[in-house]
């Protein structure tokens, strides 16, 4: 007899929040600490099924017809869809879905038994260590039942009122379900704890993380959710461009961008959900600075390390917090401030010319002029100042530059990911992302050639006027 | 006749209303009642107002000065304003959108506070005290 999988289920009072966004790359994450299956229960939209059937080909059966025991997925079913991840889809290809049967589980209360049954199976035929089960947004009683198999209970949510609606209700609907049943008669269907922990989702750039957790951290302190409700929010995740832009296009966007704050994000979610025992045998001591900052150098020249080296940087108190608390970052930019950095560079360097312009003025009308001294230095001061800040912003997150940068990586890695030849469009959209990435640096680049060339000609008349 | 006149006592009387209305700007800013947001905004633009008046000045000085050959800079002018708006984009605009995201948060709160009340209101979901 096999031991039960890890299970953590995904639900959400309200669809369209991001449940398999999230549990599609949660599970990519986790495929790195153990064997995963992902289980598509979204029976109505099929959300994961399509997206990765555009991407993988998927065969065999579907969780609806092994729920109405129609079938039994076997290993020739299955798609391994990442290294150490499983996919099964909620309904098979080319089969019809039966609303019918699946009303009739309901109206004869076996639809948890069923799924009980069915996560057996797959933990007798393929042993995995983490089961992630993808559930349908809203109230249904399928993903009740995910939720009363589940070890763990991920309510995805947003930070707006809508979603909040939906999300007390969710609760409501749970925790009622949970009163109607007498205690003892579905023990056959509660395998899990059911332990609720909540996500939020796509939380916009106005919010600060410690405004946002306050007010979260309120909100849970007055409800009484009971005991197996989490009293804090597991992880806010950010809204993010790139992601946005791609969304519904390839299952692992987040595995395209590496360096992004969505990527680490993830990536503490992981080691947050998952069991200590699977976490520990991959991650075996907190490192110190010093072991953390070889381990990060090594990771340059070993691949496996390199891999490896979001988790192991995780064990890191300090690097563990600033990632809980990272809301804007590279990979993560909001349009304010890119125009707040770009206002700030364009005023410097446009004080920093007119302060050339005077001095050369100046120093031709009055070649005998005593501030020539002063001015000289001024501009010098003014070019390092505004070349530095020129430079920082190309190279930091802020950056145009950098961003254009971002944006070209990931359109390529998504474009290449999804296995098919690029077509002339997507060349021509990746050579204006390239135009505008060179663009952006060499913009400011010129006028810091043009700003030093003006402090050599101050400084030639300096000694002009000294000689 | 104005040339027997003292002028330090109107001078000093200037500066005196100078200040009382600009002390009386910034009161009448903290006391009412418009967002913390608004009121650092307010507050920022009354301290720019001040240092550009200032700087005007200077640099009106400057121009009548350096034509008599004194060795004061234009320079200098350009280097404050560049500090200064250094300034304003390192403390400013962190500052400001410190008070927006508070104050979007709190009305966020009293929008999920409303929706709780509707929801006990109907029995639901009741809040503790």
């Amino acid at each position: 007899m096999h031991s039960r999988a890890f299970t953590i289920s995904f639900v959400s009072g309200k669809g369209g929040v991001g449940k398999t966004s999230l549990a599609t790359n949660l599970a990519w994450a986790m495929a790195k600490f153990g064997k995963v299956g992902f289980v598509d229960l979204d029976l109505q939209n099929q959300g994961a099924t399509g997206l990765f059937s555009a991407v993988f080909p998927l065969r065999g059966c579907g969780v609806l017809s092994d729920l109405l025991g129609l079938s039994t997925c076997g290993q020739e079913d299955t798609v391994m869809v990442a290294p150490g991840l499983h996919f099964f889809p909620a309904v098979a290809p080319n089969s019809p879905v039966s609303y019918s049967g699946i009303a009739e589980l309901i109206n004869r209360g076996e639809i948890g038994t069923r799924l009980r049954i069915f996560l057996d199976h797959l933990q007798a035929q393929f042993d995995f260590d983490v089961v992630i089960l993808d559930c349908h947004g809203g109230l249904d009683f399928l993903s009740l039942s995910a939720h009363r198999q589940s070890d763990r209970t991920v309510v995805v949510t947003e930070a707006d009122t809508v979603t909040f609606n939906g999300t007390l209700e969710l609760l409501e609907f749970y925790r009622s379900a949970e009163s109607c049943e007498q205690p003892g008669s579905n023990s056959a269907e509660t395998n899990g704890t059911g332990s609720l922990d909540f996500v939020v989702n796509r939380v916009p750039a106005k919010y600060r993380y410690d405004d946002l957790n306050g007010m979260y951290a309120r909100l849970l302190a007055r409800h009484s959710f009971g005991a197996s409700v989490s009293s804090s929010i597991l992880l806010y995740i950010p809204s993010e461009d790139f992601f946005a832009d791609s969304y519904g296009e390839y299952p692992f966007a987040v595995s395209l961008a590496p360096k992004s704050v969505m990527f680490r994000k993830l990536n503490l979610l992981a080691v947050k959900l998952l069991p200590h025992d699977l976490v520990a045998k991959k991650l075996t001591a907190t490192p110190s600075r010093l072991q953390y900052w070889t381990f990060r150098l090594m990771s340059r020249f070993s691949r496996k390390n390199r891999e490896f080296m979001p988790f192991y940087a995780l064990q890191l108190p300090g690097y563990r917090l600033s990632v809980e608390k990272k809301m804007i970052g590279r990979g993560m930019r909001n349009i304010q401030r890119i125009i707040i950095t770009f206002a700030l560079v364009s005023t410097l360097v446009s004080f920093w010319l007119i302060a050339a312009l005077f001095t050369v003025m100046g120093g031709l009308a009055f070649p005998n002029f005593v501030n020539i001294f002063s001015n000289g230095f001024v501009v010098g001061v003014l070019a390092l100042l505004s070349g530095a800040v020129v430079l920082y912003t190309m190279f930091t997150s802020t950056g145009l530059t950098a961003f254009y940068a971002d944006k070209y990586q990931f359109q390529r890695r998504l474009w290449l990911a999804l296995g098919k030849p690029l077509t002339g469009w997507q060349r021509l959209a990746l050579m204006k992302l390239m135009i505008l990435r060179v663009g952006t640096f060499i913009g400011p680049l010129l006028f810091v050639i043009i700003g030093l060339y003006v402090f050599a000609l101050t400084f030639e008349m300096l000694l002009g006027a000294l000689r | 006749m104005a040339g027997n006149r003292d002028p330090l006592p109107a001078l000093a009387r200037d500066e005196e209303k100078f200040r009382t209305r600009v002390v009386g700007y910034i009161a009448a800013t903290l006391k009412s009642n418009l967002p913390p947001s608004v009121k650092v905004f307010v507050l920022m633009m009354l301290f720019l107002f001040v240092l550009l008046s200032f700087e005007t000045g200077v640099l009106i000085l400057n121009v009548i000065v350096s034509f008599h050959g004194t060795p004061v800079s234009f320079m200098h002018y350009f280097y404050v304003m560049s500090g200064e708006g250094m300034l304003g984009v390192f403390i400013g605009i962190p500052l400001v959108n410190r008070m927006t995201s508070l104050e979007q948060t709190q009305r966020l709160e009293a929008s999920f506070a409303v929706i709780e009340d509707v929801k006990a209101s109907r029995g639901r979901h009741k809040a503790h005290a």
